[in-house]
């Protein structure tokens, strides 16, 4: 198997703070592997400086081995890493087929040269509104297609996310806290799914999650950080032995 | 010849200080509040028209400026409590806050005209004799001079002190930095609003007295100077105290020193001045979005994280 | 005998298309893109000023005649001339003006949107192009050659070889109301398709726009440019219309007229925001015709002041019961639809 994302000795700072100080990993693509660690550790800001959302003052990022820390957020979506957010960002002002919509690459509709000669994108419209037809049944959303993003429950705003994220065909996705503020049988629900998924479409996924009973059933290989730094990594079970981990979730 | 730029130079710093008044307040709702204030331009026209009503009644300067400090607060706060509140309250979006800012800035200015047209108040100087004190090359040093800076000094110095030592001040800082944190730790953000209107307010009102007793009042006043606020807010880096104090005298001093530096040189008109803010503007986006903050040695006092540039 | 209900519709219908194709501007930057365009008035001063210009320099040069100083009664009486004897060199200026004016707009409202553009804060850009409208007025009033500073140029309606004032005002309607008409269907094909999901999706939240690949910068840039083209052609139609270039039209107060319009009228709605403009139309004209009425009771400046006042509390009451305006907004309306549905 290939490495489909390699981290050498990456650095944040915000002001004083180094949120991320000095973080390597390497992940195999079609790997499922998780990084978990204690509230305010970096997770989550490395995962907005790999995505491009924030700007790593130090390091070398490699995606498909291509370098990626200087290149802007659109571009590295382009290339097929995506990042969802803890708290779904949907497209509020639009209706739930709308935000499936926006994500596809290479919408030939997307120029405002082109958008207004409706025959020339009119074929892609249609094959990229049977696809994103086809996802929203499999996340039980197909009849809310004409509703407004904002007005759907908590729960198919999660799987709207998802489905989203899944329109824009990545390699391989970032998940922020997939499961937060869901049930525990839900939980797992999302889990099946995420898996079932990434089968379909052979992606890589790299999960943050604090529920770490459900999380460790499903990955392979998992990172621990702890103030910025990666502290242990190995497979679930070593990681669940680990002293020192046990000390800084509990401790800490 | 060399003795143009002494007058020069003075009245930029004259000029600066008065801008950097008018600027603070500015940096102030920015950071605390989050808002935009499109009406700021009002509110230093209303200092300046106070000035003027204020001189009808007694020619002390110190009165002129209370006095506008005073009722250009109280303005600033009805602002905040009749309109931006009510409009956060029902879930407001900044832009419909900004929009609404727009509006109530135009509102203000009409009222003033529709006041002022009639009553011929439409260009007046404050009745406060002006006592000549000296002469510098063509520029003739009145004693405004010697009231504007020290006024602008003490003020500067006072919001500093409040902002660093006072419980209240803290708070601001809390507010300006975090404020869901600054929620969670139980401060009273309504309050904490409440009072950065207040000086907002106040800052803008004495600016716009200092101005019109050095020049004139008008309804246009806040209006014309808002462009150069706009400048020394923005080279300072939006809501940064002391990056608006460097800024507001950069602007001053672009307006005055350079400007007849390239009249005297190169025949520039005097009407082309507002450009010079313009051009600043425009320079400090397309080089350092962020302005001063970064290259100031001194904390900065009221920062939030920076402007982030996207794409 | 003109008739006066004839050319107060003929007035309010003309006022109203310009009107129109300035609040669809708005609407499309701001309503469907997010981009709060605080000066507007500057990219419709922009297109009266091309028109100016090339009323005045380039007419004589159309009509193949030796041209006088544009701006001396000579060349100004030079340019009525032509108007009314050559029909041919009147409609061929008017269409340079036009073209000429969306071109620059155009690319003036991207040069001066292009530093605040890679900034996130939306409103910088707003307050750059607030600024950009004071210092443009400011820059054409002092420099002569433009428009005559601040005395302004006359240029004569496009339609003066029909004689009649009624037929001249009237021809001049239908053409103004015919490009407002073209504009609405070229913008509702426009919003309705993948360009108007991606205004949106910039306009409802930028980061997640940007994580899920659209390149923002790029798309700010477009929207801006398209505004500020059509912006430019209503500045020209209404040069045209009241026949004098003057810089000191062109105040604050006009961009602020825009944004009423759109607001009142229905944020991403084109058909609200007609209505928005229809309403506008109706204050301005109303307030219009009653200052003429009142001449003789306070002057017509005061009248003025009052209605801008008004107007102003409009917008404060709009945003404060009905922040998106009067009709709502509706999904992008693409193929898509139908395949979802026939499912």
């Amino acid at each position: 198997m290939n490495e489909i994302l390699k981290l050498e000795n990456v650095v944040k700072c915000y002001e004083s703070l180094r949120a991320v100080d000095g973080v390597s990993l390497s992940i195999k693509e079609g790997s499922v592997i998780g990084l978990i660690g204690p509230n305010g550790s970096g997770k989550s800001t490395l995962f907005n400086v790999i995505s491009g959302l924030d700007r790593a003052n130090e390091g070398k990022i490699w995606f498909r081995g291509i370098r990626i820390e200087n290149l802007p957020p659109h571009k590295i979506f382009s290339l097929g890493l995506v990042k969802s957010f803890q708290d779904p960002r949907l497209f509020l002002g639009m209706t739930v087929l709308d935000n499936m919509l926006v994500p596809p690459k290479g919408q030939k509709g997307e120029s405002p040269v082109i958008a207004p000669l409706h025959s020339k994108w009119r074929d892609q419209e249609i094959a990229l509104a049977t696809k994103a037809s086809e996802l929203l049944e499999k996340l039980l959303l197909k009849g809310l297609h004409k509703t407004l993003s904002a007005e759907i429950s908590g729960g198919q705003m999660k799987l709207l996310e998802m489905g989203r994220t899944l329109m824009a065909e990545p390699r391989m996705l970032l998940l922020d806290e997939p499961t937060a503020g869901v049930a525990p049988k839900l939980a797992r629900d999302i889990f099946e799914r995420l898996l079932k998924l990434r089968e379909e479409f052979n992606l890589t996924l790299f999960i943050i999650e604090h529920r770490l009973e459900v999380l460790f059933d499903y990955v392979e290989y998992v990172y621990v950080m702890h103030r910025g730094k990666i502290l242990a990594e190995g497979k679930p079970d070593d990681i669940l032995d680990n002293k020192v981990v046990a000390e800084v979730y509990l401790g800490g | 010849m060399l003795d143009w730029i002494a007058g020069s130079l003075l009245r930029s710093i004259l000029v600066g200080s008065i801008y950097t008044l008018m600027a603070l307040g500015l940096t102030l709702t920015l950071s605390v509040v989050r808002l935009p204030n499109f009406a700021h331009a009002e509110l230093i026209t209303i200092g300046a028209y106070v000035a003027v009503l204020s001189s009808l009644v007694s020619s002390d300067i110190s009165l002129a400026l209370l006095l506008a400090f005073m009722v250009t607060a109280l303005v600033a706060f009805s602002c905040h409590r009749l309109v931006y509140r009510p409009l956060s309250n029902r879930g407001a979006t900044m832009y419909t806050l900004v929009l609404a800012s727009f509006a109530l800035g135009l509102v203000l200015r009409y009222i003033i005209l529709l006041w002022a047209s009639p009553t011929g108040y439409l260009q007046i100087r404050p009745l406060i004799p002006q006592r000549v004190i000296g002469v510098i090359g063509s520029t003739v040093i009145l004693d405004i001079f010697v009231w504007s800076l020290p006024t602008a000094f003490v003020l500067v110095v006072l919001l500093h002190l409040l902002l660093s030592r006072t419980k209240i001040g803290k708070m601001m800082r809390s507010v300006a930095n975090n404020i869901t944190l600054a929620q969670i730790t139980g401060i009273n953000v309504g309050r904490i609003q409440d009072v950065s209107w207040l000086l907002a307010g106040g800052l803008a009102g004495v600016a716009g007295a200092l101005w019109a007793i050095l020049y004139y009042a008008s309804p246009y006043v806040g209006w014309f100077a808002l462009l150069s606020v706009f400048a020394a807010v923005v080279l300072g880096g939006l809501t940064s105290f002391s990056g608006t104090i460097v800024g507001g005298f950069i602007v001053g001093l672009s307006e005055n020193l350079v400007m007849d530096l390239l009249n005297r040189s190169f025949g520039v008109e005097f009407t082309y001045k507002p450009v010079i803010p313009f051009a600043l503007i425009i320079i400090v986006l397309l080089v350092r979005p962020k302005g001063l903050v970064g290259l100031l040695p001194r904390a900065k006092l009221l920062t939030r994280s920076s402007t982030k540039v996207g794409g | 005998m003109p008739d006066p209900l004839l050319s107060a519709c003929v007035s309010f219908l003309s006022y109203f298309g310009i009107f129109a194709i300035l609040s669809l501007s708005l609407n499309l930057e701001y309503g469907f893109g997010g981009q709060p365009n605080f000066g507007k008035v500057a990219f419709y001063a922009t297109g009266a000023f091309v028109a100016g210009v090339v009323a005045s320099r380039l007419m004589p040069i159309i009509a193949d005649v030796t041209p006088f100083d544009p701006f001396s009664p000579e060349g100004t009486m030079q340019r009525i001339s032509i108007t009314q004897n050559n029909p041919c060199a009147a409609l061929l200026t008017f269409l340079a003006a036009l073209l000429l004016a969306a071109l620059v707009s155009g690319v003036f409202g991207y040069l001066v949107s292009y530093p605040a553009i890679r900034i996130r804060e939306e409103w910088f850009l707003a307050m750059v192009l607030l600024v950009t409208g004071e210092i443009l007025r400011v820059v054409v009033r002092s420099y002569q050659p433009i428009v005559n500073g601040y005395n302004g140029v006359l240029i004569p309606n496009p339609f003066g070889w029909l004689k009649d004032s009624d037929q001249i005002s009237l021809a001049y309607m239908i053409v103004i109301l015919a490009i407002a008409v073209s504009i609405y269907l070229y913008i509702n094909r426009l919003v309705n398709s993948p360009f108007g999901r991606l205004l949106k999706s910039m306009r409802d939240d930028q980061i997640a726009a940007m994580s899920l690949g659209k390149d923002l910068v790029r798309v700010r840039g477009q929207v801006l440019i398209i505004g500020s083209a059509l912006a430019g052609l209503a500045g020209v139609l209404y040069a045209y219309y009241s026949g004098y270039v003057n810089p000191d039209d062109f105040i604050p107060i006009r961009t602020f007229d825009v944004w009423v319009m759109v607001v009142l009228g229905g944020l991403a709605n084109n058909k609200g925001v007609l209505l928005g403009a229809v309403i506008m139309t109706a204050i301005d004209r109303g307030t219009q015709i009653l200052a003429i009425q009142l001449q003789t009771i306070g002057g017509i400046t005061e009248l003025n002041y009052l209605r801008y006042i008004i107007v102003g509390i409009l917008m404060l009451v709009i945003l404060m019961f009905k922040q998106r305006g009067i009709i709502p907004e509706r999904p992008v309306r693409t193929p898509a639809y139908e395949v979802v549905e026939g499912e």
